[in-house]
């Protein structure tokens, strides 16, 4: 039943730039079998009406096929399933800053009544408080889920279990940098689901994602294939099944019902509510078992995860490397003895040369873990290790880049602000 | 998913106005060609520099082989990929019964949408909107003739509107003026039955429909490919309003939520007719616009009511006294906080059902209970007599119980 149509070989065919795959194989046999080709000649023409007979019947039993799998899988899957509730919160800081603050919008404490158009979602995006999903992680009542699911911060989180039980929750642990989260609930005896081998996905396989959010019993079902591996430096699958509210914190499949990620929203750019903006987008991030594994026990133990800062600001003049233009008054780089106009050089053995280069290489590196960094300090080129700070860390009084005035010894900082990897 | 719509268009549309059946076949010629099962596509291409070198050692003697290359290069043309690959009856069912709307539009710009033909003689099921509230409302049914059509029936709640094609189409499929004398309407393929109830999550369905009016004239509409995800009751706005109809619509993965496709008809693989796309909503459970569909039982209780105004009448008759629970909220000020209780009324309905002050309502009915307006009008849309599912969180632990509403006295 697996790889009933797969798409790899038109996947390898289009990735090495030898055209449709049907040509490649007509050409083949055309200048290497004749008789071949007399043969496939005369066939066609003889059995052109019965094959015109069975060829419908054919694909349709193959699509027929694709469905009963589907159903295969998700019903291997539902009883590890849950529907979490989660009761009270608010709009997140970040649903409220961005767009509208910025156009000098008020935003009221009761949102629910103003008009909502999500044409420009992650701007404006107001976090719904219905239900949303999670899987079974061990027996003993650990539930993974995605930490969008809590960024109202509610104050009772209930959850649904498979066979009908509610439970109240505990909120363990979240990590905001993988979307991810872990809840507790006093069960035993829960049915934890099988998940797929990491070595063994590959890119064109069919992909499944299932979510609780519409309420109800039974998932709510998308299908695409999975489009990337090693996303967001290794944190993340990447499908095209659409994902959404409705099925992030939930699995997303393989054919045969076993796990290949979980479903989060995810972006390059900070904020609980990045990634939101690609929903139903057909582009959706899945957070492998490897990683999951990894976070899990930290998790459990009660440990957040936090986003890592630099807490630097670049020079926007210099466009040809990454000069430093300001350093919040607690950057981890000012512990490091670095000053406004040092350059950053590396990151973990990469080369960063611009803004770009720079957030790509840390903004999925918790706060917290150490960073080596290549940088000239003062001239000298030297090696430092650095532990990313959270943004709370960070005060917020800036040392400048600016050469002494001694006409002007307290210089005005400037109004707007470069980007803050 | 439209990644795996397989990117054909249909052919469907222009054979579907003399009334055939979906499995009928245009163009038998064509349909061989689509050729033998799609398991002769998967010969494994040979790495390019073996081919290179098979291609050089046989350059100096083409001519013994050219008639055999060009029966080769022929047949090969009819083994040319499925690109059905199963969905073509699905396809060739929805297209054929999909018409694309015209009319009044916002500005100067002119509405558009889309139908779905469910009647031999001209009726057009669509969803309600802007296009069909002026006078002049065009239908171009599959074949590119241009009919005018009247308004016949509007449903505000379900926001569903049917619309009568009028005899005399003005042009032809060329475009050409037709003589006035044709005061015939044809006879229309159309979809008068469907099922929605054997869609099982993850089954194949398609969408057709014209969206962002893709498709001009005869050109045949836009189909995309997804797959059923679930049935959920609609609970949504529309604009600044909530949408009116909460009754169960058909969630799919195609994304449906675009200017002009409302009114696009939602089949299965089997090309049967098992919804049509509604208005474009944004859900209150996610906050993301919703792809959805109407069931099809939805749109023919319409019709039904649309063409037998009596039997609703009598069936609309029904009424009761205020519905009681005898459930007081913690109020604070205007603010719409969490449904705690803050008191309940001595041998009321609450009372025998055993809630209690100080007790957080999270659910009724099913319904998610998010604040204390939400209970409010789950009592409000229920009558006297109704039993209604309560849960409800008492320090720490989730407490199941069911609540008879009563009159108001």
């Amino acid at each position: 039943m697996r790889w009933i149509v797969d798409f790899r070989p038109a996947l390898d065919a289009t990735a090495r730039c030898q055209g449709f795959p049907i040509s490649d194989s007509c050409r083949r046999i055309i200048l290497c079998r004749p008789p071949l080709v007399l043969l496939v000649s005369f066939s066609s023409l003889l059995c052109v009406g019965a094959v015109f007979g069975a060829e419908d019947d054919y694909w349709l039993d193959v699509q027929r096929a694709n469905q009963s799998a589907t159903r295969a899988a998700v019903s291997r899957i539902s009883g590890s399933l849950v529907q979490i509730e989660t009761v009270g919160g608010a709009q997140p800081k970040d649903a409220r800053t961005e767009r509208g603050q910025a156009e000098g919008g008020e935003k009221k404490d009761d949102d629910r009544d103003k008009p909502l158009f999500v044409d420009t979602v992650g701007s404006n995006f107001l976090v719904a408080d219905g239900p949303t999903t999670g899987i079974v992680y061990s027996s003993d009542g650990l539930i993974l889920t995605s930490s969008f699911n809590f960024v109202r911060n509610p104050v009772v989180i209930t959850v649904k279990l498979a066979d009908g039980r509610r439970l109240v929750a505990d909120l363990v642990g979240r990590d905001q940098v993988r979307k991810l989260a872990l809840l507790k609930v006093e069960a035993d005896g829960l049915e934890v689901p099988e998940w797929a081998p990491p070595d063994g996905i590959v890119v064109g396989q069919w992909a499944i994602a299932v979510g609780l959010g519409f309420g109800g019993q039974s998932p709510s079902v998308t299908v695409g294939i999975i489009s990337a591996l090693n996303r967001m430096l290794g944190n993340a699958i990447q499908t095209d099944a659409n994902l959404s509210p409705v099925n992030y914190g939930g699995p997303l499949l393989d054919r045969d019902g076993r796990i290949v990620g979980i479903c989060v929203p995810m972006a390059q750019r900070p904020g609980e509510l990045a990634g939101v903006e690609f929903y139903d987008a057909g582009i959706g991030f899945a957070v492998p078992k490897t990683r999951v594994d990894e976070i899990v026990a930290d998790l459990r133990a009660g440990k957040n995860f936090y986003r890592g800062w630099l807490g630097i600001r670049l020079d926007p003049q210099a466009r040809d490397d990454v000069t430093i233009g300001e350093l919040d008054l607690k950057s981890p780089l000012r512990a490091a003895g670095m000053h406004p106009g040092d350059k950053i050089l590396a990151v973990n053995g990469k080369t960063v040369r611009h803004f770009g280069n720079l957030v790509q290489a840390i903004y999925m590196i918790p706060a917290g873990e150490r960073v080596h960094l290549t940088v000239r300090r003062g001239g000298e080129e030297v090696g430092i290790t650095v532990t990313l700070a959270r943004s709370e860390q960070l005060a917020q009084e800036l040392e400048k880049h600016e050469p002494f005035d001694p006409s002007n010894p307290f210089p005005q900082p400037p109004d707007e602000e470069s980007p803050k990897p | 998913m439209t990644h795996k719509a397989t990117g054909r268009t249909s052919d469907g549309a222009d054979r579907g106005h003399l009334g055939r059946r979906p499995t009928d076949r245009g163009h038998p010629g064509r349909r061989w060609g689509r050729g033998l099962p799609g398991r002769k596509l998967r010969c494994a291409s040979a790495p390019a520099k073996v081919r290179e070198n098979r291609a050089a050692l046989r350059p100096s003697r083409p001519a013994p082989w050219a008639g055999g290359v060009l029966i080769g290069v022929v047949a090969l043309w009819f083994v040319q990929p499925v690109l059905g690959e199963g969905f073509d009856r699905a396809i060739d069912a929805a297209s054929a019964r999909v018409v694309k709307l015209y009319g009044l539009g916002a500005g100067a710009r002119e509405g558009y949408g889309t139908g779905i033909v469910v009647s031999e003689d001209g009726l057009v099921l669509t969803v309600l909107s802007l296009l069909l509230d002026g006078r002049n409302v065009r239908v171009v049914a599959p074949d590119g003739s241009l009919y005018h059509a009247d308004v016949i029936g509007r449903d505000e709640k379900e926001q569903l509107a049917l619309v009568r094609l009028k005899p005399e189409p003005e042009f032809g499929p060329d475009g050409q003026p037709l003589p006035p004398d044709r005061s015939k309407l044809p006879t229309f393929a159309c979809f008068a039955e469907g099922e929605s109830t054997s869609l099982v999550p993850g089954d194949w369905v398609i969408a057709a429909g014209n969206p962002f009016k893709v498709a001009d004239g005869a050109e045949p509409v836009s189909v995309a490919l997804g797959v059923f995800s679930t049935r959920a009751a609609l609970d949504a706005r529309f604009g600044v309003n909530d949408f009116p109809f909460t009754g169960e619509v058909l969630v799919i993965d195609a994304v449906t939520s675009n200017p002009g496709a409302p009114g696009s008809a939602l089949v299965d693989l089997d090309g049967r007719w098992v919804g049509m796309i509604g208005r474009v909503v944004v859900s209150n459970a996610t906050r993301t616009q919703l792809n959805y569909a109407m069931p099809v039982e939805t749109c023919l209780a319409f019709i039904e009511r649309t063409l037998n105004p009596h039997t609703a009448l009598a069936l609309a008759e029904e009424s009761a006294g205020e519905p009681y629970s005898g459930i007081k909220l913690f109020k604070q000020g205007y603010k719409r906080g969490l449904a705690y209780v803050d008191k309940v009324a001595r041998g009321s309905p609450a009372d025998k059902a055993g809630v209690r002050s100080d007790d957080l309502i999270l659910s009724a009915n099913g319904k998610q209970i998010s604040d204390l307006t939400d209970f409010e009008r789950v009592i409000a849309n229920s009558r006297a007599g109704q039993t209604i599912e309560l849960v409800i969180e008492r320090n720490r632990k989730v407490i199941t119980t069911s609540l008879t509403l009563e009159e108001q006295r």
